[in-house]
């Protein structure tokens, strides 16, 4: 799939590294040489014999090693999205509480409001604007980076400079995540609350709280186990565009460098990656129904 | 004796679009310790929302009880605050309900649900809570209730579940069990089974019971009272045997005649015909005009009120003064009348 989409696009490697003073015949043969003129599904199965062999290829431009590329990046990328994972379920599933069980009154209307803001507005944008407010308007936070270079920070200094440098982007990378989050808590939870056993539940005399927190809650999460495997793949996918816009050291923004660059090898490899980000969404997912749901038995 | 509960004049209602509906209107009923009071009538004569409404566990917001007083061991349950009547239900007043399958949680053990309410009102410990709940897993009848106590409820058939609710519900050994028709979901032979436990533990415990059904045969069975309910009112009211020896309202009579029992086993089965109308179509009368054989003018004018005869409330002008000397006439008209308002289902308030 990915293999075929990028091959669509004009362009390869070479002709971003066209030098004016090689003829075009000499293009040609190194081209012919590094086998982009075999036909594409021999280059395909190439690739793919390597992969089964643990290797990911060389990057066209400086034959580096690409699995060696990506896990350099991958620390970084895992601090932006497992951040914004947390905030994501930390915010959201409070905020849909909330907003089911104030249903029809002024704080669910605002949060309705917020919520189709935070899916619509796109993350460009928002970014941006965080920069512009944050960082330029009251200088509270770096405009990008992962850690202020040459401050040589250790322990809970280089905390605080982490967590600085990674609250924005975070931020922007969540939000569309809070918002569905929410609208699944709220809905979710608003279905079970008609349910028979919450009249039971109140019936024993339990607290309100109790009633929504124990026995409403968890059975209402069961269907937001959904929203968190799809989740994962999201926010690896959004950090794209979210570590460009911040200049977050990660795969993302070496993605997008790879694309610019027609490095093919280094975006397959992303994209393999993904895939298996994919499945293991779906697979934590799955742990995580047969965990709350004694129904379920795998 | 003193009453342990007192239900007055209760008026429960639904509201939508700024429209209410009357589900229970005007209801009065007494239950003295260690009785226990049956209250019969076809679905959707209120039976529920009555029961619902002495812990309020009415629906909100669009259900709301407008009237009336619930007095509890003479203290008014309508008074209390949110937090004051959870220190009631389940400690003092405990439910179970219709749906068996429903009403536990599917996602906590079944010894969890028990202990829950015992730590709750009772402040055990976990390890006291434990032992007593599978003291009452037993007490109900359920099989190596230590195996039991470990299980979700969907591993529990829809009779053990009902068990399950009933040692829930008697966990903190309350004054009242509301049970809402609790054999009514069940098969013949578990309905018998449950039915036979109940009364086995109000004898044991001296539990008051307010028993709904629509089941008359389970009122003979086990209650000392009858209420019976039409379309949020009480049309009967009496004790077990005068209410089986002779029923006086038409609609009781109805109900009697269409179940089988030894005395009428015979005779064919004559189901009243109809069913109860939605309290939005009250019309100005009394509320059974539409079904009954004996409908005259008067009933479509002015509705009856609860009046005392001998052993029975009764809400039927046939047993009033003036039926006597009714114009005879009037019955064929009456009951035109109440037919026409039957089908066109016209609302008057
Ligand atoms: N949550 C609700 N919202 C609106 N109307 C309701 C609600 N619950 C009950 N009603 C209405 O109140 C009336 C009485 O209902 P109720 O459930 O008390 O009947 P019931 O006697 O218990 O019948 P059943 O034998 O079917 O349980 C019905 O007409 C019903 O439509
Ligand atoms: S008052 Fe009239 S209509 Fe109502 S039950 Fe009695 S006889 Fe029938
Ligand atoms: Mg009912």
């Amino acid at each position: 799939m990915t293999f075929s989409i990028m091959q669509l696009a004009p362009g390869n490697p070479m002709q971003t590294m066209i030098n004016p003073k090689i003829s075009a015949e000499e293009m040609q043969r190194a081209q012919e040489k590094l086998g982009f003129n075999d036909p594409l599904y021999i280059q395909y199965f190439k690739w793919m014999k390597e992969v089964a062999q643990g290797n990911l290829g060389y990057t066209v431009k400086t034959g580096q090693p690409v699995g060696k590329l990506i896990l350099e990046r991958l620390p970084a990328t895992l601090l932006l999205t497992g951040t914004a994972f947390l905030m994501a379920f930390s915010i959201g599933v409070p905020l849909g509480v909330y907003s089911a069980t104030h249903r029809y009154r002024l704080p669910d209307y605002v949060l309705t409001v917020f919520s189709f803001i935070g899916i619509s507005i796109p993350s460009f944008f928002f970014g941006l604007g965080m920069i512009f407010v944050f960082a330029l308007k009251f200088g509270w936070l770096p405009t990008s980076g992962m850690i202020t270079i040459g401050a040589d920070h250790t322990g809970y200094a280089l905390f605080l400079d982490y967590l600085k440098h990674v609250i924005m982007p975070a931020t922007v990378l969540a939000l569309p995540t809070i918002a569905v989050v929410m609208r699944f808590t709220r809905s979710s939870l608003l279905e079970v609350l008609n349910q028979d056993f919450i009249r039971t539940a109140d019936a024993k005399g339990l607290s309100q709280q109790k009633v929504y927190l124990k026995h409403a809650l968890r059975n209402a999460l069961i269907p937001v186990i959904t929203v968190f495997g799809l989740s994962i793949p999201f926010l690896f996918g959004g950090a794209y565009i979210t570590e460009h816009i911040f200049n977050w050291p990660g795969m993302g923004s070496l993605g997008i460098q790879s694309i610019v660059a027609r490095e093919y090898p280094v975006i397959m490899a992303l994209n393999l990656f993904t895939s298996m980000l994919v499945m293991f969404g779906n697979l934590l997912a799955d742990v995580m129904y047969a965990w709350t749901d004694p129904r379920i038995r795998y | 004796m003193e009453n342990l509960l007192e239900v007055k004049n209760l008026k429960t209602s639904f509201f939508s679009d700024g429209k209410e509906t009357p589900a229970v209107d005007g209801v009065s009923f007494e239950l003295k310790k260690g009785e226990t009071l049956g209250i019969v009538g076809e679905s959707g004569s209120g039976k529920s929302v009555t029961s619902l409404s002495i812990l309020q566990l009415i629906q909100k917001p669009h259900g709301k009880i407008v009237n009336g007083e619930i007095l509890f061991k003479s203290q008014n349950l309508l008074e209390l605050n949110d937090k004051q009547i959870r220190k009631i239900r389940g400690k003092h007043i405990s439910m179970i309900f219709q749906e068996p399958m429903t009403s536990l949680n599917p996602v906590f053990t079944v010894g969890n649900q028990i202990m829950e309410v015992m730590t709750l009102h009772h402040g055990v410990s976990m390890r006291e809570a434990k032992v007593q709940a599978i003291n009452m897993l037993e007490l109900v009848g359920i099989p190596s209730p230590e195996k039991r106590f470990m299980q979700y409820p969907h591993q529990l058939s829809g009779g053990m579940r009902q068990r399950v609710m009933i040692a829930m519900a008697l966990a903190c050994n309350p004054d009242l069990l509301i049970a809402d028709e609790p054999t009514t979901a069940l098969d013949v032979t578990i309905q018998a089974q449950i039915l036979e436990l109940m009364k086995n533990l109000k004898k044991q415990f001296d539990t008051s019971i307010l028993l709904i059904t629509h089941d008359l045969g389970v009122v003979s069975e086990a209650a000392d009272n009858v209420a019976v309910m039409y379309l949020g009112r009480i049309v009967e009211y009496t004790d077990v045997d005068t209410f089986f020896e002779e029923p006086k309202h038409p609609y009781s009579q109805g109900l009697l005649k269409s179940i089988p029992s030894l005395s009428n086993r015979v005779e064919r089965l004559t189901p009243i015909q109809g069913q109860v109308p939605h309290p939005s179509a009250i019309t100005q009368g009394c509320r059974f005009a539409g079904r009954c054989e004996h409908v005259h003018d008067m009933c479509i004018r002015e509705e009856p009120p609860l009046m005392s005869i001998s052993q029975h409330q009764i809400r039927c002008w046939m047993y009033s003064e003036s039926w006597n000397d009714r114009d005879k006439e009037d019955t064929a008209h009456g009951r035109e009348v109440a037919a026409g308002r039957e089908s066109s289902k016209v609302v008057h308030h």
